[in-house]
């Protein structure tokens, strides 16, 4: 007794420390006949704070724990063969010699167990030093509404180092404070200014048996305060989304928007170049792995985004250099040849590579952004729109302040001129070519945070990236910028109402109709570019 | 014995072993498409009926002849499928063909299977609502896949349902099946949610923010219908976004083990797949089994559910030959009702009329190294439903079998 006393105590003097020592937990009563007996010692490992009874308990629900010499002990391997090795059931480490499944005895999970085992896994996962399970526990312990489950959240929400899963505590005892009547205006309004929309349809179930008027107005209150803001993120997400993908579509039209629109020439291989980037940032990530240390690797992906910018560059270069330069003021033949050039890239590719290759995103791009509570801005859409922004602003530079860009605009709006000014406009056509398709290098390694990697993953881009220059208006840079955004915003107001096939139907026919009224685009060309 | 009979026999002789050569192959095509959208899942089916040709020709053949795998690739384009379906039959001549993996190709294959009496083995689970005399159904109808896994995520507590799949017939069909089956249980129509995408979809983040919103309060999962690469955006947008397994688990029907090598698989370690069939069936059969597939094509390959159905197929065939003792499609049909036969996967049967398989159902949990760890496993044997009992509850009713010997 004395024994139980002082443990108490000390379990008490550990929590108001915030010091979590773990139980020693007796498993014997696990192979127990009894199922009360089972029940309690599953109950007593879901109190006992201990972190490795968690794959103990998953092992167990598998039938991996068995009954040696009257202790309890865990069998992984299948004891069909003959033989398995008995494991300690918390630190794993083998115990002697190997046993066959005759010296076993049986220790009894049916369904009962299973569902005690998991509710004593989510108590141990309360007090799990990792936060991602934590919050999970949390989040799931909070949505039983129970008074047990507030007891266990009060000390998380006022002493967990993580504010995210304060929250999710507060918002737990505030759910279980719902089912109090006298406490239910006050939680009410704890849920309201936690902006939780996780408790909304609690709150209509309570609406629905309150009887107090003046709890009743709270309530009411807090639904509308909650659903104002669920409005709000919504919009925000929306928003977010339009700009992500336009985002998106710009960065695929702006390598583009240069070779077709200040060139003229048609390249339907410039998806390809977006292929030839992805796979470019492919190879970095297997030299990282390769040759440095692992600590390395997250590095792996801006190299990978110059090394893409790189490699479609060269493509490109070689590509004016060989084929388009012969089918200068050729449009038809420029299509077909560019056409087919696409195809040959492809195959080599896909020879090369076979035609499915995994991706992993860099560490530090999974996941995303929570400025506030239920808006998650995903890490990887925003390295996207920063790219975007730092594309846009990096070839306006190059276009207004450099010579280069001097040049080229010289070459571009009259090159007989400028090659009688002494500008070798052969060598600008293979550099702005370069230009064009490095861009569309970059933008292929950006966009393997969304999609996958496959030889023919530039063909799903082409589409959308004419129709972007062509709405923007040829030869234009704020056009491609305009036209991209827009066209991703609209898309992405569209999907919530109409379904997304429809969604990309009703924007592709706003295209159409745009184009009858003003074909030249959003902004067209002046001048001599408008003859080409 | 003069020289004129002499080479006269010769002659004879040498016409005889021509004749008798020509006949010692026996062409078996495999329509898998190869690129595409498709190439994902399809090529390791093409795979597995060779592996399992080249067993058999090893063995001796079938009858004493040999087998020649008509490979073509129809590259994930449906109307090509019919083509190649047509090469492959009239002009190959082949004895039967392996392959279709989306209903939208098979659908496209029909015709030319039916009009010209030929033998589709089917390795992929569909949708149901045909049946087909040219065609075996070797993988699972709707009551073996889709069914028991709404069955399980219901005893899992789940009480909304999204039903988010791919724009083809397939999915449409399936969900229509599963709307039908959460109804007849009781499940509110605003629990259940539908929502398709075309093939490619990248951009899922309006749906996973629909998801988001209906995941609040709990009970919620995704069942999903989503083929070919569209998965990988999807599953990382999901994840990208915050939500795991814990608040709204995704119950795949067309993920398995050969998609998720091609798949980052942090973001969707905890979620479900239902099958058939896993390679983690612990059985000394499907050890054999997998590892002469490792041995064949690479040891970083691995199996799954359409996988050993392609496989099979092809012994299910060789079987119902020599039972039939001919080549013959409609003698090779007859015997091939009612056959039980080993897979690797464990013992299964043929249905004795309505062109499926009885397959044992399996649900798995996606584990950190692209594996399947077996949840749930059906007792034994499961009858297949060519048509859904849930949209035809008047057996009467049931549309008659298409197809069949020429008239």
């Amino acid at each position: 007794m004395n024994l139980r006393i002082i443990s108490v105590l000390l379990m008490l003097a550990s929590a108001l420390c915030g010091i979590e020592t773990p139980d020693a937990v007796d498993l014997t009563p696990l192979s127990s006949d009894e199922g009360p007996a089972r029940a309690a010692a599953l109950k007593a490992i879901g109190a006992s704070r201990e972190p490795r009874l968690i794959p103990f308990l998953e092992d167990y629900r598998q039938n991996s724990a068995w009954l040696l010499d009257g202790k309890v002990v865990l069998v992984l391997d299948s004891l069909d063969d003959g033989q398995g090795q008995p494991l300690d059931p918390l630190t794993r480490v083998p115990l002697g010699a190997l046993v066959a499944k005759s010296q076993l005895a049986e220790v009894p999970v049916r369904m009962k167990e299973r569902r005690l085992a998991g509710e004593a896994i989510d108590r141990l996962r309360l007090a799990d030093p990792n936060p991602v399970n934590r919050l999970n526990a949390v989040v799931r312990t909070g949505d039983g509404f129970t008074e047990t489950a507030r007891v266990m959240l009060v000390p998380i929400a006022a002493a967990d180092e993580v504010p995210a899963i304060r929250r999710a505590a507060a918002e737990g005892v505030a759910m279980a404070d719902l089912a109090v009547p006298a406490s239910r205006a006050a939680a009410a309004g704890a849920l309201a200014t936690l902006n939780s929309t996780r408790s909304l349809t609690r709150l209509k179930d309570v609406l629905a048996t309150e009887q107090d008027d003046a709890t009743k107005v709270a309530v009411n209150l807090a639904i509308a305060d909650i659903t104002s803001y669920q409005s709000r993120i919504r919009v925000a997400q929306t928003i977010f989304s339009g700009l992500s993908a336009g985002s998106i579509l710009i960065i695929m039209a702006l390598g583009l928007s240069i070779t077709f629109g200040l060139m003229g020439i048609i390249n339907m291989a410039h998806g390809e170049m977006l292929m030839v980037g992805a796979y470019a940032s492919l190879l970095v990530s297997w030299a990282f792995h390769a040759w440095l240390p692992a600590s390395f690797m997250p590095w792996y992906f801006p190299v990978g985004v110059i090394a893409g910018f790189g490699a479609a560059g060269v493509v490109g270069w070689l590509l004016e250099l060989t084929v388009i330069r012969h089918l200068y003021g050729r449009p038809l033949e420029t299509l077909l040849a560019t056409w087919g050039i696409s195809y040959l890239l492809i195959q080599t590719v896909r020879v090369s590579f076979g035609d499915n290759q995994a991706v992993t995103a860099p560490g530090w791009l999974v996941g995303g952004w929570e400025p506030s509570p239920d808006l998650v801005l995903p890490w990887n859409r925003l390295f996207i729109i920063m790219l975007t922004a730092v594309s846009i602003i990096g070839v306006w530079l190059l276009l207004t302040k450099t010579r280069l860009g001097l040049l080229l605009r010289a070459t571009t709006q009259s090159r007989r001129t400028a090659g009688s000014l002494g500008v070798d406009t052969r060598r600008i056509d293979g550099l702005t070519f370069a230009l064009g398709s490095g861009l569309a290098g970059a933008a292929g390694v950006a966009l393997t945070l969304i999609g996958g990697l496959k030889p023919d993953m530039g063909q799903e881009f082409i589409i959308d990236s004419f129709l972007t220059v062509a709405a923007g208006g040829v030869g234009n840079l704020a056009g491609v910028v305009w036209a991209g955004l827009g066209l991703g915003i609209i898309n992405k107001l569209l999907e919530p109402f109409v379904q997304t096939v429809y969604a990309k139907v009703l924007v592709l026919g706003l295209v159409i109709l745009f184009l009858q009224f003003r074909p030249q685009g959003i902004f067209p060309p002046r001048g001599r570019l408008a003859d080409v | 014995m003069t020289i004129s009979t002499i080479l006269r026999s010769a002659a004879l002789a040498t016409i005889a072993t021509l004749g008798l050569s020509a006949a010692e192959t026996v062409k078996v095509g495999i329509l898998h498409s190869l690129s595409g959208t498709m190439a994902i899942s399809e090529t390791s089916c093409k795979d597995a009926s060779v592996m399992a040709i080249d067993e058999i020709n090893a063995a001796g053949g079938v009858m004493g002849s040999k087998l020649e795998a008509v490979i073509v690739d129809p590259a994930s384009d449906w109307p090509l499928f019919a083509e190649k379906a047509k090469e492959l039959l009239l002009t190959k001549k082949c004895a039967a063909v392996f392959g279709c993996w989306t209903s939208v190709s098979r659908k496209h294959v029909l015709p030319v299977f039916e009009e010209n009496n030929g033998l589709l083995f089917y390795p992929v689970q569909y949708e149901g609502e045909e049946q087909s005399l040219n065609v075996f159904y070797t993988a699972a109808s709707p009551n073996q896949q889709l069914v028991p896994a709404a069955e399980y995520m219901m005893e899992q507590g789940a009480k909304k349902f999204y039903l988010l799949g791919t724009d083809y017939v397939f999915p449409r069909t399936a969900n229509k099946v599963l709307k039908a089956f959460l109804k007849s249980k009781g499940v509110p129509d605003a629990n259940v949610m539908e929502e398709y995408t075309p093939f490619g979809h990248k951009d899922y983040q309006t749906i996973v923010a629909k998801l988001k919103e209906f995941s609040k309060g709990g009970g919620a999962c995704v069942l999903s219908t989503i083929n070919g690469d569209s998965n990988v955006p999807f599953y990382k947008e999901f994840a990208n976004q915050g939500l795991t397994a814990g608040d709204c688990p995704i119950m795949a029907f067309s993920v398995a083990e050969d998609e998720l090598r091609a798949m980052e698989i942090p973001p969707l370690a905890g979620h479900l797949a239902a099958w058939n069939y896993f390679q983690s069936i612990d059985t000394p059969e499907n050890k054999k089994f997998i590892d002469a597939f490792k041995a064949k094509y690479g040891k970083d390959r691995v199996v799954s559910d359409p996988i050993e159905a392609a496989y099979y197929g092809v012994y299910v065939w060789k079987a119902a030959v020599e039972k039939a003792k001919s080549f013959d499609v409609d003698k090779v049909r007859a015997a091939v009702y009612g056959m039980e036969f080993d897979a690797p996967g464990g013992k299964k049967k043929m249905d004795e009329k309505n062109q499926h398989t009885y397959k044992p159902v399996y649900i798995g949990e996606i584990m950190k190294d692209g594996q399947f760890k077996i949840v749930w496993k059906s007792k034994g044997l499961v009858k297949p439903d060519s048509y859904s009992s849930y949209l035809w509850p008047d057996p009467s009713k049931i549309p008659a079998p298409t197809g069949g010997p020429k008239k």
